[in-house]
């Protein structure tokens, strides 16, 4: 098997009393979408935040095609550059227009001030007639999708998307998942922590479920929503379904 | 109540206070004479320029050390932290006076500095300094966690986060703290006179010395310290109203 993209190797993480990660193993591969659904406090956010190191594991590493994350020869800095994250309360740049959160990285960290690719991205996730408006006049849902193409305009070898639509209206939750579908149509490598069961039915490769801090059983959805294997995955899934 | 409505109830509110006072005054059968502090406009005119030479030099060594101490404080190195920790608490602790004393006949002997009015103003200064890195350190540290991390997960470096995405937010949260320390050590200048700096308040004193005339003397020494200062809360309102983007509203108790 090829070198994953993503990889967790026996990561834990201990915050005080609460273990909110224990000897977690993931394996992603390029282009895989993986959906992590489990209980709050089950451990969904601080592994993504692992990923990118936001999170320093307790133990275990985490590799990014092959190199190690926090240890690694390429420094964290490279390898947030090349991991896009998308926050559940977007953490748009309030004193920045919209065009300017999508370019303000690439200005930054690549040195390209590149306006037409920032432009294509916000008409990619639909709010390009939005380049000059500040986060505070946007919708919730236009706020996560500047906050996508913020992410995008990195050009990210993996999306990591943290609960990105629990804090919408309802009625803005439709939107963000078309963009977020898109993507995985695009061959993006995603994992994603959500409670959107149907979108984790339709888009994900493999849904993980998480139970204080433990994956307690993954497959492809059908298997995990139709067919669990763990009690505690039915008991989660007869709650929320 | 309407803009317009609210000006003229503050107007006349002021001109009663001002009524008062006067009346107050005039009861009191005191006559006025500012003919000796006309006489001695010369010293007000020299006392003032120290006074605003004192303040303003004073207020940019306070910010040039305070972004030392609030970044010491922000240091993720914990002696450095408990350094800058020291330096506010010892600093903000004592009296501007005393350690202006201290200062001038305690330590500038020791080390062979004899300029009162350079010693006056740096101690100013370091003075200044525990309380502007105390407002710089707070503006940072009000900037929502979630905006330090989006700008690492974008793989912006420490520094940038804080020059390009911290820092601007801060900024205008940081100027109506830093303006009313400017009100504060334009005022405490004043206290230069007890090491025998001739500023303002010392033009003053010598003046009402002079002609008995005390009253006058320090009524237009009061005027002359208003006169800085009402300027300046005006001046961060205007900046606050202008750089502010989130539309406040205004909360009345």
């Amino acid at each position: 098997m090829s070198v994953p993209r993503v990889e967790l190797r026996g990561v834990s993480r201990t915050f005080g009393e609460v273990r909110a990660l224990v000897d977690v193993d993931v394996r992603v591969a390029e282009g895989e979408k993986v959906v992590f659904i489990g209980p709050s406090g089950s451990g969904k956010s601080t592994l993504l935040r692992c990923v990118n190191a936001l999170e320093m594991p307790d133990e275990g590493e985490v590799f990014l095609d092959g190199e190690a994350v926090v240890a690694g020869t390429k420094g964290i800095d490279a390898i947030r550059a090349e991991v896009g994250m998308v926050f559940q309360h977007f953490h748009l740049f309030p004193h920045l227009t919209a065009l300017e959160n999508v370019t303000l990285a690439p200005r930054l960290v690549r040195r390209q001030a590149d306006e037409a690719t920032a432009l294509a991205l916000l008409e990619r996730v639909g709010v390009a007639d939005k380049r000059d408006v500040k986060p505070d006049l946007l919708s919730g849902g236009q706020k996560q999708r500047v906050a996508i193409a913020r992410a995008l305009a990195m050009e990210p070898k993996a999306m990591l998307f943290d609960e990105p639509t629990s804090a919408l209206d309802p009625e803005m939750v439709g939107e963000v998942l078309a963009v977020m579908r898109d993507l995985a149509a695009e061959g993006m490598t995603m994992l994603v922590a959500s409670h959107e069961m149907g979108f984790a039915r339709e888009v994900a490769d493999r849904v993980c479920f998480l139970d204080e801090g433990r994956i307690v059983e993954q497959g492809p959805p059908q298997q995990v929503f139709d067919a669990p294997r763990e009690a505690r995955t039915r008991a989660f899934l007869s709650m929320v379904l | 109540m309407t803009r317009s409505r609210e000006l003229l109830v503050r107007v006349g509110v002021t001109a009663v206070v001002f009524g008062l006072l006067i009346g107050a005054l005039a009861l009191s059968r005191q006559t006025f004479d500012f003919g000796s502090v006309w006489a001695h406009r010369g010293l007000y005119l020299k006392g003032l320029g120290v006074t605003l030479l004192a303040t303003v030099v004073a207020y940019v060594i306070g910010l040039t050390l305070g972004v030392g101490v609030a970044l010491a404080r922000l240091s993720r190195t914990v002696w450095i932290r408990h350094l800058g920790d020291l330096y506010v608490e010892l600093i903000r602790g004592t009296p501007v006076l005393v350690l202006l004393l201290l200062a001038y006949f305690g330590i500038a002997p020791l080390i062979g500095v004899d300029d009162k009015l350079v010693v006056g103003i740096v101690t100013l200064g370091i003075f200044a300094a525990a309380y502007t890195g105390e407002i710089l350190r707070a503006g940072i540290e009000s900037v929502e966690r979630g905006q330090f991390e989006a700008a690492r997960s974008l793989g912006l470096s420490r520094r940038q986060t804080l020059r390009y995405v911290v820092l601007p937010q801060a900024f205008k949260r940081m100027i109506p703290p830093l303006t009313s320390e400017l009100i504060a050590l334009t005022k405490e200048t004043s206290l230069l006179y007890a090491i025998g700096v001739f500023e303002l308040t010392a033009a003053a004193r010598a003046t009402g010395a002079h002609s008995y005339r005390t009253l006058e003397a320090y009524v237009v020494a009061a005027g002359m310290y208003l006169c800085l200062t009402i300027p300046l809360s005006f001046l961060a309102r205007h900046l606050e109203r202008r750089l502010g983007h989130e539309a406040r509203m205004g909360v009345h108790l």
